[in-house]
């Protein structure tokens, strides 16, 4: 699984940034491959479409690259990058339900079993057993089903792994309301994600 | 008398919470397009620098291609037509007379000591 976790660097994003900053273009392309994987999946379970997903993630590091010099240290520099992608990120889901009338992630989250992305990667490979695919897909829609205020932290917590103070640092909340927003989320996931676990574990209605 | 607080029951939902959080820990990385870098560099403005400088260098090339097959200069130097001012050395008209007196006067002669001088001086 892909988390934040950036593998013991030898040169700290800090580091990088100060040196892009000096005029070290080469430095904003190593902070872009550190961190463009983990943000574009956050931004992509979040929003839950793939090309609106590219789109804020690189907007994301268009922001870095233009308003680094305001990075004051007070944070750490991931907090601060996921915070830039989940403003972004919020302000997309705003702006589709101005203009459409509904949530980004209803229209996702129709019953569109086909995989969200779709660009061919001979690489790639997203998930190695049918099954998982199947839950993987399963679990992005009913994703998609929560509220966004809690999927939001859902995703930065069980997805990205973030700790609760980062999540309380990046959404600017309180840490009891970061739980408590965890917690509910996962509820709601729960809820969605009862068919599955029965199809899972094989429990039938009766026996529940 | 402190009594010991009993152990509070597993919650109903234990596993499925295990199972859930197990599920989104492992949903895959959302991959990333190969023009990923690409798309940010073009939309921080380099894009747009790095084809002016393209056009820059193509139309510095294309003069430089024009300018080395170009023909070869050749200065046009207006020559007057001389056949107007033809002369029929026929009928040149008679030089006039003039006398020379230098010519017929007798040369100074002059002595060898004059000429080179006198030895020992």
């Amino acid at each position: 699984m892909e988390s934040m976790t950036v593998k013991a660097p030898s040169i700290s994003d800090e580091q990088l940034l100060q040196s892009f900053l000096q005029g070290n273009e080469k430095s904003f392309q190593d902070l872009m491959h550190r961190y463009r994987e983990p943000i574009l999946s956050f931004v992509y379970r979040f929003v839950g479409d793939y090309d609106d997903a590219i789109d804020i993630a690189q907007e994301t590091f268009i922001r870095l690259y233009r308003f680094g010099h305001t990075f004051q240290g007070e944070v750490k520099f991931s907090t601060w990058l996921y915070t830039i992608a989940a403003n972004l990120a919020r302000t997309e889901l705003k702006r589709y339900r101005r203009r459409h009338g509904t949530l980004l992630k209803n229209v996702f989250a129709k019953g569109d079993d086909s995989d969200s992305w779709d660009i061919p990667d001979e690489q790639y490979r997203p998930d190695e057993r049918v099954d998982s695919t199947h839950i993987s897909q399963a679990v992005q829609k009913a994703l998609m089903k929560v509220s966004s205020s809690y999927r939001e932290m859902v995703v930065m917590r069980d997805i990205q792994q973030l700790t609760y103070e980062e999540i309380a640092q990046i959404t600017g909340t309180e840490m009891g309301t970061v739980k408590s927003r965890i917690n509910r989320g996962r509820l709601q996931l729960q809820e969605q994600l009862r068919d599955l676990y029965n199809e899972v574990f094989g429990i039938d209605e009766e026996q529940q | 008398m402190n009594s010991i607080l009993p152990i509070p029951p597993v919650p109903e939902d234990f596993n499925q919470q295990v199972m859930l959080r197990a599920w989104l820990a492992e949903l895959p990385a959302a991959p990333v397009p190969d023009n990923f870098d690409a798309g940010v560099v073009k939309r921080t403005g380099h894009g747009n620098l790095w084809v002016i400088n393209s056009i820059l260098l193509a139309v510095a090339i294309g003069l430089g291609v024009w300018l080395a097959m170009a023909p070869k200069v050749v200065a046009v130097v207006h020559v007057p037509d001389v056949r107007g001012s033809y002369v029929d050395l026929t009928r040149l008209p008679p030089a006039p007379h003039t006398e020379q007196p230098a010519i017929n006067r007798r040369p100074v002669r002059k002595s060898a000591r004059q000429l080179f001088g006198r030895a020992g001086y």
